[in-house]
């Protein structure tokens, strides 16, 4: 096997010898160590301090453009699966779950840690009520004891949407399907 | 147009999960024999992940 041809050979930087051009590159390496972390990765985002370094910070709310809002047309996604959780929020995200909108046209996506998020480490995505209300089908898993008293509430109580959102769920042109188990229907009566 | 509202009612969790994730299949089989396309939000934490097929 040949030896590379650049063996032996002296290489320059600037004119100088291989010594002087180690040194060189010593020195810019020494003098990037140095540099501030945000300076070195200038491609990098900045991190919450109350988040982990791992997590990015997302723009608080991010509205979609208005070629992607005719995705969420009435009718037009296929199913969406919720959760309910022991305080009758859709989402499990009261702090983000928006119970205004047009109607169904304009949807809206929000990206953030938020508190949870922060606790969960992670980032979350949000589907408004317009978004939600413009599936074909959406679907409530409700599941255990301590979901009796608000499912309850949800689907026979007085109570307004604003305080339980899981009630402003109801696709304007889809189907809403509830499934429950015995635990948690505990609460409805026998017409439900 | 109004969409419906329906209940059910299962036994146990498990039964709540399965009859969810059967759902999810018919509403995709469906979805796909008509459109070509099936689309799906789930939300997040556990439960719906649970009746991922």
């Amino acid at each position: 096997m040949r030896a590379p041809a650049f063996r032996g050979r002296k290489f320059s930087f600037s004119g100088a010898t291989n010594g002087t051009f180690l040194r060189r590159i010593q020195r810019v390496i020494t003098a990037w160590r140095k540099k501030p972390c945000c300076q070195k990765f200038p491609f990098r985002r900045r991190t919450s301090s109350a988040s982990s370094a791992k997590t990015r910070t997302l723009p608080r709310r991010r509205s979609l453009r208005a070629d992607s809002a005719k995705v969420f047309r009435p009718g037009t996604g296929r199913i969406s699966a919720l959760r309910s959780d022991p305080a009758g929020h859709g989402t499990g995200w009261p702090h983000r779950v928006t119970v205004s909108g047009d109607g169904g046209v304009a949807g809206e996506v929000a990206a953030s840690g938020g508190q949870l998020g922060e606790k969960l480490n992670t980032s979350r995505i949000s589907l408004t009520l317009p978004v939600l209300n413009a599936a074909r089908q959406v679907a409530f898993l409700v599941g255990g004891a301590d979901k009796a008293a608000v499912l309850h509430e949800v689907m026979e109580g007085n109570a307004p949407g604003e305080k339980y959102p899981s009630k402003l769920v109801r696709p304007s042109e889809g189907k809403l399907i509830w499934f429950v188990d015995r635990a948690a229907a505990s609460d409805l009566s026998p017409s439900v | 147009m109004s969409g419906s509202v329906e209940v059910r009612r299962l036994t146990t969790p498990q039964d709540l999960f399965q009859a969810a994730a059967e759902e999810v299949i018919r509403v995709a089989k469906a979805a796909v024999a008509e459109r070509g396309r099936f689309t799906i939000a789930l939300s997040g934490v556990r439960r719906p992940g649970t009746s991922i097929p």
